[in-house]
């Protein structure tokens, strides 16, 4: 299996950037148009970056989830690059979320943090899928991504877990339902579609580096290495 | 509102040290 990145990768990288990039200047630009919440004032706007890049986290590692099972099943090394790529990108985003989260709630609930059920399970994952990129990086054997796609599956338990913690547990600060005014409610969808867009772009360009590893590999060995041999079965 | 601001700072931030930092590692993979 060739491991020279397609033609058409190109294209499609450069032209979900463009449309990535303008959607989420459009969406910073509709935030800070935006209402001004009455209760927390210009505070509030934090909750249109917050909460699409909390939903792009579980989708990456939804993507990390799904390939990793790929990759298992047919032992083909670009579903590992993918789910390797998706969990970089997740990461960042989840730091995103980490970040921007205790600086709403010093302004909403008065603490930077609190152990409350949604923060918990949400810094568990954090934890959790560093932990992948941690080992990953310290494997350099032909196991590596197996234990990177078993890693995948587990810490996948934890996502729904972070999803319905609000249901689960008494003590959330999470709201289950929000009300808001239309003007809001659309820049929070422009943002999350923005988000999401970003996530795709973000997702094609760091496969490039695992395309580029491929290839080394390859040529360093001069024949296809342990997982390509394995994906021609 | 500053609380606001740095949030989107920090957002962009991050993604532009990625962006940078995955760049970076591309180069060096193609041996430049």
């Amino acid at each position: 299996m060739n491991a020279a990145i397609p033609g058409w990768w190109n294209g499609l990288g450069k032209a979900l950037w463009l449309a990535a990039l303008a959607m989420v200047a459009y969406s910073f630009w509709l935030a800070a148009g935006a209402p001004i919440e009455v209760q927390m004032g210009p505070v509030q706007k934090i909750v249109y970056v917050h909460v699409p890049s909390a939903i792009a986290t579980l989708v990456a590692f939804g993507v990390t989830f799904a390939a990793s099972i790929a990759y298992l099943a047919t032992k083909d090394w670009r579903w590992d690059g993918v789910a390797a790529s998706s969990c970089e990108v997740g990461m960042v985003f989840a730091t995103v979320v980490m970040i921007t989260g205790p600086l709403w709630a010093r302004s909403a609930w008065n603490t930077w943090w609190t152990w409350e059920p949604r923060l918990t399970t949400f810094l568990i994952l954090w934890i959790l899928y560093a932990g992948y990129h941690v080992v990953r990086a310290s494997l350099r054997s032909e196991s590596r991504r197996t234990i990177s796609s078993v890693m995948g599956i587990v810490f996948f338990i934890n996502l729904p877990i972070v999803w319905k913690s609000i249901e689960w547990w008494r003590g959330s600060l999470h709201p289950k339902n929000v009300t808001m005014v239309p003007e809001m409610r659309v820049t929070l969808l422009v943002g999350m579609a923005a988000w999401m867009l970003f996530y795709g772009a973000a997702l094609l360009q760091r496969m490039r580096i695992e395309w580029r590893a491929e290839a080394l590999a390859q040529s360093d060995d001069g024949v296809p290495t342990g997982s390509e041999r394995g994906a021609r079965g | 509102m500053t609380y606001a601001i740095i949030s989107y700072i920090v957002c962009v931030a991050l993604w532009v040290g990625w962006a940078l930092a995955t760049a970076s590692r591309e180069r060096k993979l193609r041996g430049e």
